[in-house]
């Protein structure tokens, strides 16, 4: 009996040698995965609908209704890539308009080439950009194009899912008309609030 | 860098460069120069705008036809520079609004005229019922003295009994000219009103219409028969006179010196004359000037008022035109613009600049809102009045 005893222990003592495990592995960079939102590569199309303030035309927040030219609104839409994970390039077109106190209607339609960099913590992205680029504006019969633009903006979007983010910018307008006649000249400045969204490919 | 990403690029800084050399339409300097516009008294379709002088008063007034009829005192505006003027505030103008709906006879006016005893001369139109369809029924000319007010409205006799006795037009006879025009000349002396039925022309004096024949047809071919489609009449003196199938035929005759020259837009030219020409010179062609539906001079040049809003005709300093254009200046250009057609305009002063006195328009457009971007709440009168009354153009 003590002999199978014996035997028995021995044998439960060389099996913990068969099923301990030492961590022979090395710690490898190679197979190290760091995930980030935006890759070198990446695009994204984004629509917005915005309302404008013009902040050179008399009047007062928010309606400017006493000014020279009203708030008025605007859509747009563009298209960006990633260059590296933190810039991105692009360009946006929008149509806008801003009604006047003459009952009369002032439109435009930028299109603006976008420099972005985009820092993000978490889900959240944070993109500031930068447009230049020219549009055609329209008032009564007078057409001044193409007008030189200048844009830039910040905004914050939340990333729902890796094809959707969600957010607001605002932005800042610069548009300048220059005449032959320099009487004539002068400069809109315009600032807008802005619901966005992307879809990212 | 790929592909995709160097065609961005190179679109934008194509669109940079081409933005920064551009130039086109004046637009928010245009922009800074509007109003906050009035509400309208007169929006209805403007027939005529013309002078009178009310013989009861001894005062100045302005007329407009616009189915009604409405008056204003613009006493203050014409005695500027005369020796009635009452204030010698250097200023002619008088105050914005200020229209009253005068006495009128039955039906809907469109033209009028009236002359220098005061008398108002109008074209009335009555609807009738055809098959419980309301149609035109019949013009009538109807006039009144308004040194006998009590008189009301009476209706014009023919001088030729043979022509019937009351100047009248049926519904059949409705593709016949059937218009009043008037010289609507500032000096009250000058005032002189015709009839053009169907191609003939009357001189309306006494509520009596009596035939005319020796006048001059002022066709730009120098031809001196009246034509059947006579539209607009002038004179130097107040005692011949000049007739033209052209919109727009005008003097710069003021409220104190006689006429010394005298317009007429055709085509792309201002044709004009003095009294002692025998015939028309014309100015540098100009396709700004064609479509022309009425006309008024300012020393600043002549204001045309046509089918695509107006124009400013300049003038050298002997008053001949140099074919060269302007718009008129602060919110005139946004107001009286292309989407509308001009058919009437006065100034009331001549003798003053396009800024120094006080200027009447009406305006109407073709089409429909949704095919145009004009709107029918600017249809109506418009007035300018120079500082320090107001300075702008608005809704009258």
């Amino acid at each position: 009996m003590k002999k199978y005893l014996v035997f028995f222990c021995t044998i439960l003592m060389l099996s913990t040698q068969a099923f301990c495990q030492e961590e022979n592995e090395e710690n490898d960079d190679r197979f190290a995965v760091e995930y980030t939102f935006n890759e070198p590569g990446d695009q994204f199309i984004n629509i917005g609908l915005m309302v404008t303030f013009p902040l050179n035309f008399g009047g007062s927040f928010p309606l400017y209704r006493e000014g020279k030219l009203a708030t008025g609104g605007a859509g747009t839409i563009g298209y960006h890539r990633f260059i590296n994970s933190w810039f991105a390039l692009g360009m946006d077109i929008s149509f806008g308009y801003a009604p006047t106190i003459g009952e009369n209607m002032f439109t435009y339609v930028p299109i603006t080439l976008c420099f972005t960099v985009q820092p993000s913590y978490k889900r959240f992205e944070f993109p500031i950009s930068f447009g230049i680029g020219a549009a055609a504006e329209t008032y009564l019969s007078n057409t001044y194009f193409p007008g030189l633009i200048l844009k830039p903006q910040a905004g914050i979007y939340y990333r729902a899912n890796p094809s959707w983010s969600f957010g607001v910018k605002g932005d800042y307008m610069c548009m300048p008309q220059w005449y032959d006649n320099s009487e004539y000249n002068d400069v809109g400045h315009f600032a807008s609030f802005v619901i966005s969204a992307r879809y990212h490919f | 860098m790929n592909k995709i990403m160097k065609k961005i690029l190179t679109l934008g800084l194509i669109i940079t460069a081409i933005s920064i050399t551009s130039c086109s339409g004046v637009i928010f300097n245009s922009i800074r120069d509007e109003v906050k516009l009035a509400d309208a008294q007169i929006t209805a379709d403007v027939c005529s705008i013309f002078r009178v002088y009310d013989a009861s008063d001894s005062n100045e007034y302005l007329y407009v036809t616009a189915g009604t009829l409405w008056k204003k005192n613009i006493n203050e505006a014409t005695t500027e520079g005369t020796d009635t003027d009452k204030d010698g505030d250097g200023v002619s103008t008088s105050k914005s609004g200020c229209w009253k709906k005068a006495t009128k006879p039955e039906g809907l006016l469109n033209s009028g005229a009236s002359n220098a005893d005061g008398e108002i001369y109008v074209v009335s139109a009555t609807n009738g019922t055809v098959d419980n369809e309301t149609v035109p029924d019949t013009s009538t000319v109807y006039w009144y003295d308004t040194a006998a007010p009590d008189d009301g409205w009476k209706i014009v006799q023919f001088a030729d009994s043979s022509k019937g006795t009351d100047v009248t037009k049926s519904s059949s006879s409705e593709s016949q000219v059937f218009m009043i025009i008037g010289t609507n000349t500032p000096k009250k002396s000058h005032r002189h009103v015709f009839l053009n039925l169907a191609g003939t022309v009357y001189k309306l004096e006494n509520g009596v219409a009596t035939e005319y024949t020796s006048g001059d047809f002022t066709d730009v071919d120098n031809s001196t028969d009246i034509s059947s489609t006579v539209c607009s009449v002038a004179t130097f003196d107040g005692s011949s006179f000049y007739f033209s199938d052209e919109y727009g035929l005008t003097t710069d005759e003021n409220i104190v010196d006689d006429a010394t020259k005298m317009y007429l837009p055709s085509g792309n030219y201002i044709y004009y004359r003095s009294s002692s020409d025998s015939e028309w010179s014309k100015s540098s062609s100009n396709s700004s000037f064609s479509g022309t539906l009425a006309a008024t001079f300012t020393t600043s040049g002549i204001i045309l008022g046509t089918e695509s809003g107006h124009e400013v005709a300049l003038l050298d300093d002997e008053g001949i035109p140099t074919g060269e254009t302007d718009s008129l200046p602060n919110n005139g250009k946004n107001t009286l613009n292309g989407y509308y057609e001009v058919w009437n305009m006065i100034a009331i002063d001549p003798s003053k600049t396009w800024t120094g006195t006080d200027i009447y328009a009406s305006i109407d457009f073709e089409g429909s809102s949704s095919s145009t971007s004009a709107t029918s709440q600017n249809c109506g009168l418009w007035a300018y009045y120079p500082s320090p009354n107001r300075n702008s153009w608005n809704r009258e």
